[in-house]
């Protein structure tokens, strides 16, 4: 014992502070003093503590040992005194903060032991200022946890194994990174190998290890497959120890989970291949262009539309290609766009390979803030045919105004889709009858009864039959004036795909000029008909009897006849003739009488 | 001449058949020469002669009672049928009034009258080649 223990019961806990022993106080290098418990005065200090603390011995002295107590601090020192006092233990330790004579604020470890001092009841106390050695702690403490953060962030665990030992040595990490239960895994050879994905098994055969003998150094990826049956990637770094003699002794391995890194790289692997089949593969131009008009990228899908290699264009001013026409209004329309701005642009003309103009339409981006894009994108198309063919539309749509203004006929254009219809002006001057509606229904309103059902059936159901293209009815119309009309009415129908009728254009013609002229030809024919029927067979008859009795009286041997039997069938020939004569005169000129 | 032959002459006008009897006598056709006002009468008398009878005949078109048409609808079928042989004569200008004739194997010819001598030579020839 350094302090020996007096006698009485209190005091018997005390050691005194006495002797030879007094010297080691002196000479101690820690801080060392002696103070009472109950009144806190410092009792003997020795060198080191005014040394450590700051004052001199006399200074020390006139202390209690509140004075080297942070003032926030002295509550617990009073505190740790009173249960010191009613304590069993004459030792008591610990970790306080101390303030030494400049102020400054120091951790002190505390060893404290009751003595018997001068009499009174005290506590010898030995202090080290451990203010370097915890924060030194604090340090590592606050390292380790951050190292271990961030082995938790980066999903990495370690490992290691002799090369003469089948199981391996895991960290945690390592059994959360294989999705195994620490408390039931054990990492051998065998049972790693059963966790690595069957495929990619082949990288811990020999040829593997080769490879890490002759490096020293091996990284790979692979798949591995928890408990769960859950696939991972995962990344390893090996590293092959060896010995004095180079021999290996052991591998070292580190792991990182990387499976949301393959997953994100296989997400942007699919996204490019559709941006290339989007790009390259697709029907549109799409490129990129600074603004000045250079080509940065341009697709591959030019190529089939305007004949050009996209290498043939990257580097080149796009704007030097423009028709001398477009180029000022596309180069300022580009170039007046703002960074994240769109346009569509209306449609100029560029050349293909063979230096035809092509009409593209293009909408531009302006993606210059974007950093992987850093220009404009133009995503265009070629729309040559589609103007050509609009255009044509456009020629064909004004003749058929202009032919429906000023062809003086009944013609119509029925929407059947909208079910309305635009009539044309010659249906008014034709009919008299004012078609300001375009209710399609407001034309079979003046067909003759007897007609009607009949017309508007024959309408219906040519309009519904796919495989009718046009119709012609007939039937009677009562005009404005109250006359009837004979009409002459055809529909052509346009249907779409499926063969439903989407568009009509309708013809009415006021056939009754017509067919009463038709009629009256019809009747002279008839009778010209009948004059030459007169001719051949009535007028030749006689007249032919004529030729042959002249003949014959010519010729003569007329046996029983005489020549004047002869001349009476002559005469009586001609009488026929004349007669015959007459009557076709009569009759043409009936036929010929003049229409009222 | 052949005898077997007879001739037929079928025409409502008496005065064409005085002018075609007279010709076809100065041609050398005298006997077995017949003539007929209608194609019924044409019909009765060929009915009324030998199955095996041979016929030609100069046949008008317009004729009452049976015309020339209905003259050849009633004789096909009949047994003297296939030995008949028909010329058309008529005294329409145009050729094609005696178009429909072709239908009827029997017709092989038409003559616009007046017969002529040219006309009778034929006959002639025909009926030398149909004895």
């Amino acid at each position: 014992m350094i302090f020996e223990s007096g006698p009485g019961e209190q005091q018997e806990r005390f050691i005194e502070f006495d002797g030879n022993y007094k010297v080691l106080f002196e000479l101690n290098p820690l801080p060392m003093w002696v103070y009472d418990i109950d009144t806190y005065q410092v009792l003997n200090v020795n060198e080191a503590a005014l040394r450590h603390y700051g004052y001199r011995k006399e200074e020390f002295l006139a202390l209690t040992i509140k004075d080297i107590r942070p003032p926030e601090h002295v509550a617990v020192l009073e505190q740790a005194i009173n249960k010191l006092k009613s304590a069993i233990e004459d030792f008591s330790t610990g970790i306080y903060k101390h303030r030494k004579k400049t102020g400054e604020i120091i951790d002190v470890q505390v060893w404290g032991s009751k003595i018997r001092y001068a009499g009174r009841n005290a506590e010898l106390i030995l202090a080290a200022d451990v203010t370097a050695t915890l924060a030194a702690q604090k340090e590592v403490a606050a390292a380790t946890k951050k190292l271990q953060d961030a082995q938790a962030i980066a999903k990495l665990g370690y490992w290691s194994r002799k090369m003469s030992e089948d199981i391996s040595d895991w960290s945690e990490k390592m059994y959360v990174i294989y999705g195994r239960d620490p408390g039931t895994f054990v990492p051998t050879y065998d049972n790693v190998r059963s966790c690595f994905h069957p495929d990619d098994r082949h990288l811990l055969d020999q040829q593997a290890f080769k490879i890490l003998a002759e490096k020293g150094i091996s990284d790979y990826e692979h798949r591995i497959v928890t408990e769960k049956g859950e696939i991972r990637w995962v990344f390893q770094r090996l590293h092959l120890e060896s010995d004095e003699n180079g021999e290996p002794v052991s591998i070292n391995g580190i792991i990182q989970d990387v499976t949301e890194r393959v997953r994100q790289q296989n997400l942007l692997r699919t996204s490019e291949k559709r941006f290339k089949a989007l790009a390259q593969e697709g029907a549109d131009l799409v490129g990129i262009m600074e603004p000045s008009g250079k080509c940065i990228f341009i697709a591959d899908s030019i190529l089939p539309v305007l004949g050009f290699h996209a290498d043939e264009l990257i580097g080149h001013n796009l704007l030097d290609y423009l028709h001398p026409e477009d180029k000022a209004r596309i180069a300022s329309t580009v170039q007046s766009l703002a960074p994240g701005e769109k346009v569509r642009i209306d449609p100029y003309r560029f050349p293909d390979v063979k230096g035809r103009w092509r009409w593209i339409s293009t909408v531009a981006t302006n993606l210059t803030h974007e950093e992987a894009v850093v220009g404009i994108v133009i995503n265009s198309t070629e729309i040559t045919d589609l103007l050509n063919q609009s255009n044509a539309l456009k020629t064909s749509n004004d003749r058929y105004k202009l032919l429906m203004k000023a062809a003086n006929q009944a013609i119509y254009d029925w929407d059947i889709v909208q079910e309305s219809v635009e009539w044309g002006e010659g249906l008014s001057d034709i009919f008299g009858h004012k078609f300001s509606s375009p209710d399609p229904s407001s034309w079979s309103n003046y067909i003759c009864a007897h007609d009607k059902e009949r017309a508007v059936q024959q309408v219906s159901m040519a309009r519904n039959d796919p495989g009718t293209e046009m119709i012609d009815l007939e039937y009677d119309y009562i005009k404005a004036d109250g006359s009837i009309a004979i009409v002459e009415h055809r529909v052509i129908f346009l249907r779409n795909e499926e063969g439903t009728a989407v568009r009509a254009i309708g013809h009415v013609k006021d056939a009754t000029a017509y067919r009463k002229n038709l009629q009256r030809i019809n009747k002279q024919n008839e009778t010209l008909t009948k004059i030459a029927w007169t001719q051949s067979h009535v007028v030749r008859a006689p007249l032919a009897r004529i030729m042959g009795l002249v003949s014959l009286l010519k010729e003569g041997g007329y046996e029983e006849l005489t020549q004047q039997d002869l001349l009476d069938y002559v005469h009586q020939s001609a009488c026929e003739l004349d007669k015959v004569i007459r009557e076709i005169v009569h009759t043409a000129e009936t036929t010929h009488e003049p229409e009222s | 001449m052949n005898q077997k032959v007879k001739v037929l002459l079928i025409d409502d006008d008496p005065v064409v058949l005085f002018l075609h009897k007279t010709l076809l006598k100065k041609a050398g056709i005298i006997t077995n020469v017949h003539t007929l006002n209608n194609g019924r009468d044409a019909i009765e008398f060929m009915d009324s002669c030998e199955p095996e009878t041979a016929y030609y005949a100069l046949l008008d078109i317009n004729m009452p009672v049976m015309n020339g048409w209905e003259f050849l609808e009633a004789l096909q079928g009949r047994p003297y049928s296939e030995q008949t042989s028909i010329l058309l004569v008529s005294s329409a200008a145009e050729g094609r009034v005696v178009m429909p004739a072709v239908a009827y194997r029997q017709v092989i010819g038409y003559l616009s009258k007046p017969l002529t001598m040219e006309n009778c030579d034929r006959i002639v020839t025909d009926l030398a080649e149909k004895a």
